[in-house]
């Protein structure tokens, strides 16, 4: 493999897991712990912030030589807007309608959470490098948000309403109360110990492997 | 040679055990007083409690040290005060479910005994309150003369406790020598008013509480009563009720001194029971549940580091000003 192709693997998969935006930088909690109560505002959620991240951080990476450099977060963020706005209107007009009613309050908020990538945009020197680090930068972060939510959507909906994806599971057992905030903050925090555990185990694996060697 | 240890920092003859036995030893009379009045089920709930906390704590052991544990039996006390904060029609999975909280996320999740930064039990009944409201501030008519049915208890008459005819500003029928004599209703270990002050002596005797967090809490809470009542009642009448009923004089006791939360450092402690007085009257006037001494509890908790570092630092800097002036 390229060392270049390598560098943008091992990128994207420290921005996916490893450094992930939720978990380990605590970013973007908002809109999980408030509208990760079923998969498929999740999912539709997913959806809007990897179109607006991806997009708006390619789109930047292009123009970010040619702005000033005290303009630049100003402009990334109207970027961002404008984005996010377009998949708003997507969303309401051709997707669904009520997805969207669950989501307006919500989607303003995935302006500022784009900001996790601005500074990869802004770091590496030359315009190839810039595009491609952007790129993976902005896949990872952005999976990387989407796989905590759903993972947090569809559990909270297992929880309170016994179905996932709408669809009944055949369990009577409810927890309506996991509809709370404060049980999604706990449900992260879990999962980013679990994260960190797993973390902690495959260094000390990598380590006992060095050793042998 | 100085040894580095984790908290609860105590003397050399005391152990977390030492000082869990003496709670438990108080929850026993508070226990059998609810039992004098409401038959065995206050007595099940306590133990639906602590079941349920050694259950969370072995298997938490299972999955941190790969078998089950139990380092001591302060999580018998987290369940004990959980169960004890209960209303007596309460049913057994409430204590059970706010026990495993406290324990599985709570304490274990921190390090265990010594580490929670926030006091289990309190998180616990916070948990309860926030997810069963209408199932812990429903309290039996304690003029009633038969035990409380142990599962079916829909037909059960209840009554109003006199925090929840405070909150809506109305009259309260309960005297001082109600008060006194526990005749209210309220959660199983709050009534006995008496027997909670003869525990907090037992305890400053034991050196398992500290006087310094309990007297200033009270003093402020009944200044914060006399001065404010939440209804058109005499001073004296609104700093009684306040203070006898809820988990007001409870927390203070048991929930407050807990040697892992509250600061260590003398005048971190009365502080610490000032902020806790305030929080509590405030909540009391204007939160959501006619009991809301947990959540002040949680609310002080955090400060306690803070409280600690920022009076030791105080104190420091006012005895070099000194020894600089008696220089002089």
């Amino acid at each position: 493999m390229k060392p270049s192709a390598r560098h943008f693997l091992s990128t994207l998969w420290n921005a996916f897991l490893p450094n992930n935006v939720v978990l380990i930088q605590a970013l973007g909690l908002c809109p999980i712990l408030a509208v990760g109560i079923n998969l498929r505002y999740g999912v539709a959620l997913s959806v809007c912030t990897i179109v607006t991240l991806v997009l708006s951080d390619l789109l930047f990476a292009l123009l970010a030589k040619r702005i000033a450099t005290r303009l630049q977060p100003l402009v990334y963020v109207l970027l961002s807007s404008i984005l996010l706005f377009g998949s708003a209107v997507v969303l309401r007009l051709f997707i669904s309608a009520e997805i969207y009613a669950h989501l307006y309050l919500f989607l303003p908020l995935m302006v500022v959470n784009t900001l996790y990538t601005y500074r990869s945009v802004i770091a590496p020197t030359t315009a190839r490098e810039r595009l491609s680090m952007t790129l993976a930068d902005s896949l990872g972060s952005a999976f990387g948000f989407s796989l905590v939510l759903c993972i947090a959507s569809a559990l909270r909906e297992m929880a309170i309403y016994g179905t996932l994806w709408d669809l009944p599971l055949g369990y009577e057992a409810r927890f309506p109360e996991a509809e709370h905030p404060f049980i999604g903050f706990i449900l992260l925090g879990f999962m980013a110990a679990a994260l960190q555990w797993s973390k902690q185990l495959l260094r000390r694996k990598s380590s006992e492997e060095v050793g042998m060697l | 040679m100085l040894k580095a240890a984790t908290a609860p920092h105590l003397r050399a003859a005391q152990r977390p055990t030492y000082q869990s036995y003496g709670m438990l030893l108080c929850l026993v009379p508070l226990t059998a007083f609810s039992c004098l009045h409401y038959g065995i089920r206050p007595l099940l709930l306590v133990l639906s409690g602590i079941l349920s906390a050694l259950v969370t704590e072995c298997i938490c052991g299972l999955f941190r040290h790969g078998r089950p544990t139990m380092s001591d039996a302060t999580c018998t006390v987290t369940g004990g005060l959980i169960g004890a904060m209960m209303s007596p029609l309460a049913p057994f999975w409430v204590p059970a479910i706010g026990s495993a909280f406290a324990i599985g996320v709570v304490k274990m999740p921190f390090g265990g005994t010594g580490r929670n930064i926030f006091n289990p039990a309190a998180a616990g009944m916070a948990f309860c309150a926030v997810c069963f409201p209408t199932r812990l501030f429903m309290y039996p008519d304690p003029t009633l003369t038969d035990s409380l049915p142990l599962l079916d208890t829909s037909a059960v008459i209840t009554a109003a406790s006199p925090t929840a005819q405070l909150n809506s500003g109305g009259t309260t029928s309960y005297g001082w020598l109600s008060l006194l004599s526990g005749d209210f209703p309220g959660p199983i270990g709050s009534t006995g008013v008496l027997i909670l002050l003869a525990c907090a002596l037992y305890l400053f005797a034991r050196r398992s509480s500290s006087p310094l967090i309990l007297v200033p809490y009270l003093i402020v809470c009944a200044i914060g009563a006399a001065l404010f009542p939440r209804a058109s009642i005499t001073a004296v009448t609104s700093v009684s009720l306040e203070l006898c009923t809820g988990l007001l004089l409870f927390s203070g006791v048991f929930l407050l001194s807990d040697p892992v939360t509250a600061p260590r450092f003398w005048l971190a402690r009365i502080l610490y029971g000032v902020i806790a007085a305030i929080l509590t009257m405030i909540l009391r006037h204007y939160g959501r549940f006619e009991c809301g001494e947990f959540f002040a509890v949680m609310l002080v908790n955090s400060f306690s580091p803070l409280l600690d570092r920022s009076c030791w630092h105080l104190t420091a800097l006012l005895r070099r000003k000194r020894e600089e002036v008696a220089q002089i």
